[in-house]
């Protein structure tokens, strides 16, 4: 009876260490993890949605979490799962292919102008034709150019080989050079950042 | 060589082989078009890293950190006497439509007759099944003449 009281406390004891493992990871990266969840959904409300489901979904699963990898890479991974069941889930927007979009049609004179952009945030521009990406070429263009993940930690998260990264990470860029044509070439010109 | 496509992404993020990287480097020198869109491409870059990180509102973490491991199952307290009470009302009901069904038909007749009679053949084995199924019947069971 001792021995299995002893046995139960343990266990209890050494939930509680997971639990206080847990909130820590949680503190470090949370806002991480809302950067990713926001510019993938463009929302602040649906973004801490979606990471709370990620933080629930981690937590139940962090008996699977492998001490000493990275826990953000790995919840970052987590909530993008959540995301994708999400958008399959919603199928509410449709999608243009990147092959049809041509600049004109949704970049409009307020947000290719560069003299409105020298005053303006960048913020909404860049999420609007982040927003317009199809779903995966969004995460990959987030994951590298606004997080600044290397190919293969992008690739870790998205669970796709380094190659379909590189290759959806420059059909994105295209994309996007396009939509935000005026800043990219005002900053060619020396005339932002 | 053709174009390197995503192979200039590559460049500008200094993602390449060495060799990859020398092939490219030796494409651009060639080509003005790959050139412009490399040039572009780096701008594009320091553009996406200029863009403000969103803030979060703090309370979000508070959510987090009170994180419950999923929907619990919520075990219900009834006192005993009223989960008899509920079986007890609920076989009544049950009961009671089965003697509220029509008559059944063909095989079905017979294979029920055929049970009732084993029961009835040998009712301490099986005397609720045959009360029951000559309940539902509607007819009495005969025994073996």
């Amino acid at each position: 009876m001792e021995a299995e009281a002893g046995a139960l406390a343990s266990q209890a004891a050494g939930t509680e260490d997971a639990q206080a493992e847990f909130s820590r990871l949680v503190e470090a990266h949370w806002r991480s993890a809302y950067r990713f969840a926001y510019r993938l959904t463009g929302n602040p409300e649906e973004a801490a949605d979606l990471v709370q489901e990620a933080a629930e979904e981690a937590f139940r699963a962090f008996s699977r979490f492998r001490p000493g990898t990275r826990f953000d890479r790995w919840w970052l991974r987590i909530l993008y799962n959540s995301f994708v069941d999400r958008t399959r889930r919603q199928r509410r927007q449709s999608y243009v292919p990147l092959d049809d979009l041509s600049g004109d049609m949704r970049v409009t004179a307020s947000w290719a102008d560069p003299e409105a952009a020298l005053e303006q945030q960048l913020d909404g521009p860049v999420q609007r034709a982040l927003d317009a990406l199809p779903p995966e070429f969004r995460a990959v263009v987030v994951l590298v150019d606004l997080e600044g993940l290397s190919y293969e930690d992008a690739a870790r998260v998205l669970r796709c080989p380094p190659g379909t990264v590189r290759s959806r990470l420059h059909r994105g860029r295209l994309a996007l050079r396009e939509w935000l044509r005026g800043y990219v070439d005002a900053l060619r010109r020396g005339e932002l950042g | 060589m053709r174009h390197p496509q995503d192979l200039l992404s590559g460049y500008v993020d200094g993602a390449l082989s060495a060799h990859e990287a020398a092939e490219v480097a030796a494409h651009l020198a060639e080509c003005p078009s790959c050139r412009e869109t490399v040039s572009d491409l780096r701008a594009l870059r320091r553009l996406l890293a200029a863009v403000p990180p969103p803030d979060p509102d703090p309370e979000l973490l508070a959510r987090l950190l009170q994180v419950d491991p999923g929907p619990r199952r919520h075990r219900l307290n009834v006192p005993r006497w009223l989960a008899v009470a509920a079986a007890t009302a609920l076989l009544a009901v049950v009961s009671a439509r089965v003697s509220h069904l029509p008559p059944a038909s063909g095989p079905v007749v017979q294979e029920l007759r055929e049970h009732a009679r084993l029961a009835t053949h040998a009712p301490l084995n099986d005397l609720g099944l045959a009360s029951f199924l000559s309940a539902i019947l509607q007819e009495p069971v005969e025994d073996n003449p």
